[in-house]
């Protein structure tokens, strides 16, 4: 067990890469070992604005449970393992209401319109409460601290705005209330003991073009350097000389395709190896059974070693 | 119109009658390459086929020649057939581009058009507001609908993280500038007045000062006369939003979700399609993406040649045809479940579409993937 500030394992990714299943396995697999986890969901709001309903619902809230979820939950009782939704919208308007307590104006902020006007006006503003509500979840309401925060960060295509939103911050107001939030922040997310970004990716033409450029985004933003681990490789079953009499002899038409999706994908974690470094993998699964615990165990060992 | 008598499958049928086709579906599950490649089967049958896609993967983009950015409409060069009458357009969406032709035709006249698109606030915040993008892609479409050049449109929607999100863009974008959210923008040292402590008025501060700082040093007048040129083109965006509305739900288009043949996969779609069904949007058809075709019989020869392998490598090649006979199973039971879950008066078409084993890359591939989709579907 240990003590000081939480560290935050950061996983971004697009969406279908298997981020939300990489979060909750690592997640589990740390607190498996005794420490105290809480995995973070943050859900990009579904309507932000415009359609004039204030959210009744607050920003942060346990996750309902499906009937396959709550089977798990008796046999790890004992682990010390919270999961907890963060909607982003919902998050906003918290923090709203409470630095802005006047009646008529939080009423017209609340009406969705304005918020999207002040969103869109200064987006690093949403994205900073965002971070600032994240970080905030590392204590509980007893000021007691957790090991880790698992963080699912919102599926993006393009770029980071989470990790972008401090420095935004700072260059429009370098000094004020907000300069503290922001500075805190930024602190937390370039330091390399507390701060470990992830990112997955599938290997796929498309995903791997994405993951490179968030790889580079991230390292732009100025936060520790990012890992990117691959979701989904076919295994290797033919050493190379007998995989070239299979394509020679082709008396198997399935185990050519086999071979031929396992080089393809090689050929493009190559590609991205070449520009991020080293690239833990994830097996393919070829039913629905998890995935081997040990292979989560070792990701976690690589992924925290790292810090 | 030609139409070739090899396409008559379920989905050619659907698509009869329509004029717009909305894709809609997660990320990474094959939707570009599915636009395309249902644009280019429709081509074939004669139509003359529009496709917009939004952020095509690099060698589709080479593909459909539309990998640079400018948004150029390009030509697709179809087999000549001696019944091929129809054509295939392709473009990628260019947001900022749309934007600015929204402006010229609902700006009062063309000067006050050029003033804004000018305005270094509608610079800033033309390509990157929130929701734009998938606003402009349904703007975009309304636009190739209403010039009648093309009988059918094709339309690949951004990754959306919920679908309500994605409909509800218009609305938003129309909300954005509403006129009493802006007047506050407008009147920024009012609010701050109001502002009574000092976490407040850093907030507001903040906004301001990034309003203030894209529209550089006198910010009450740059905001001030953003806000009176958007005002004059807020009616025709209502219009708009209406007209995007009414075709998105129109009898003539059609929605086509694609999914992936695994357990997750189907879950998402079934919730999607019941999210989808709950603001009063109907899937017609389904496509499962990607789906392990069956293998090829063997060669007559393969047991003795086999047979003559070291025994590792003769293993090998059985644990390699085990696994694919695996996934088929597995993506079998995922299609099952999603065929179980589509029953009723208005259960969509379900069409497997078999994996190319390769990425989308070439012309000949989105033949192939139209093969599939309308040849031998259901």
């Amino acid at each position: 067990m240990r003590t000081g500030p939480a560290r935050i394992l950061f996983v971004s990714g697009k969406g279908g890469t298997g981020k939300s299943f990489v979060a909750e396995a690592l997640g589990r697999e740390a607190a498996s070992r005794g420490t105290e986890v809480v995995l973070v969901r943050v859900r990009a709001s579904a309507s932000a604005g415009g359609d004039g309903e204030p959210n009744s619902e607050s920003a942060v809230s346990p996750p309902r449970r499906d009937a396959r979820a709550s089977n798990r939950t008796s046999a790890e009782s004992l682990v010390a393992f919270k999961e907890v939704h963060l909607d982003e919208k919902a998050a906003l308007e918290e923090f709203l209401t409470r630095v802005l307590p006047l009646g008529f104006v939080a009423r017209r902020l609340l009406g969705g319109r304005m918020l999207s006007a002040l969103a869109a006006a200064a987006p690093g503003l949403r994205d900073l409460v965002t971070l600032t509500a994240i970080t905030a979840l590392a204590t509980d309401h007893r000021g007691h601290t957790h090991d880790l925060l698992v963080v699912d960060a919102p599926a993006t295509t393009h770029g980071v705005p989470l990790l972008t939103a401090p420095t935004r911050v700072l260059e429009i107001t370098p000094t004020g209330p907000l300069t503290r939030e922001a500075e805190t922040a930024r602190e937390l997310i370039t330091d390399p003991r507390r701060f470990i970004p992830l990112i997955v990716t599938t290997p796929e033409e498309l995903a791997v073009t994405e993951a490179i450029s968030l790889h580079d985004d991230m390292r732009d933003a100025g936060v520790p350097a990012a890992r990117v681990v691959v979701n989904g490789l076919w295994p290797a079953r033919l050493a190379p000389e007998h995989a070239k009499w299979l394509l020679a002899t082709r008396v198997s038409s399935d185990a050519i395709v086999h071979h031929k999706r396992r080089q393809r994908q090689l050929e493009l974690i190559d590609t991205l190896e070449r520009r991020v470094g080293r690239c833990p993998t994830l097996p393919f699964m070829f039913d629905d059974r998890p995935v081997a615990a040990g292979v989560i165990a070792a990701l976690l060992d690589t992924v925290l070693g790292a810090a | 119109m030609g139409r070739s008598s090899s396409y008559t499958s379920s989905l050619a049928a659907l698509l009869e009658a329509k004029r717009l086709v909305v894709l809609v579906g997660e990320g990474g599950v094959g939707k570009t390459s599915t636009a395309a490649a249902l644009a280019y089967g429709q081509a074939l049958a004669g139509r003359d086929v529009a496709v917009l896609t939004v952020d095509p993967a690099p060698r589709l983009g080479d593909a459909l020649g539309i990998s640079k950015l400018d948004g150029a409409p390009c030509r697709v060069a179809l087999p000549a057939t001696p019944n091929t009458a129809g054509s295939l357009v392709a473009m990628r969406l260019d947001a900022k581009h749309t934007f600015d032709r929204m402006v010229e035709r609902y700006a009062p006249t063309r000067d006050a058009a050029e003033a804004l698109l000018r305005h270094p606030v509608y610079q800033a915040v033309s390509g990157s507001l929130g929701g734009s993008e998938h606003y402009m892609a349904f703007q975009h479409l309304a636009e190739l609908a209403e010039s009648a050049e093309h009988d059918l449109l094709v339309i690949d929607t951004p990754p959306a993280v919920t679908v309500s999100e994605l409909l509800a863009a218009p609305a938003r974008l129309a909300g954005l500038f509403d006129a009493g959210a802006l007047s506050i923008l407008a009147e920024p040292a009012r609010l701050l007045a109001r502002a009574t402590n000092a976490l407040a008025r850093a907030s507001l501060s903040l906004v301001l000062a990034v309003v203030g700082r894209v529209a550089g040093d006198s910010l009450k007048a740059d905001v001030g006369e953003f806000v009176r040129l958007f005002s004059d083109i807020l009616a025709g965006l209502e219009d708009n939003t209406r007209t995007i509305n009414n075709l998105l739900r129109s009898r003539q288009t059609a929605f086509v979700m694609i999914t992936r043949p695994r357990d997750g996969d189907v879950a998402r779609a079934i919730a999607l399609r019941k999210e989808l069904a709950g603001v009063g949007l109907r899937i017609d058809a389904i496509v499962v993406n990607r789906l392990t075709p069956p293998g090829m019989p063997p060669l007559p020869s393969r047991a003795e040649r086999l047979a003559d392998a070291l025994p590792q490598v003769n293993s090998a090649i059985r644990l390699m045809e085990r696994e694919m006979d695996s996934l088929r199973r597995t993506e079998a039971k995922a299609l099952a479940r999603l065929r179980a879950a589509m029953v009723g008066a208005d259960a969509p078409v379900v069409i497997p579409l078999a994996s190319l084993d390769v990425d989308v890359a070439t012309l000949e591939d989105i033949a192939t993937l139209a093969r599939g989709l309308f040849g031998g579907a259901q």
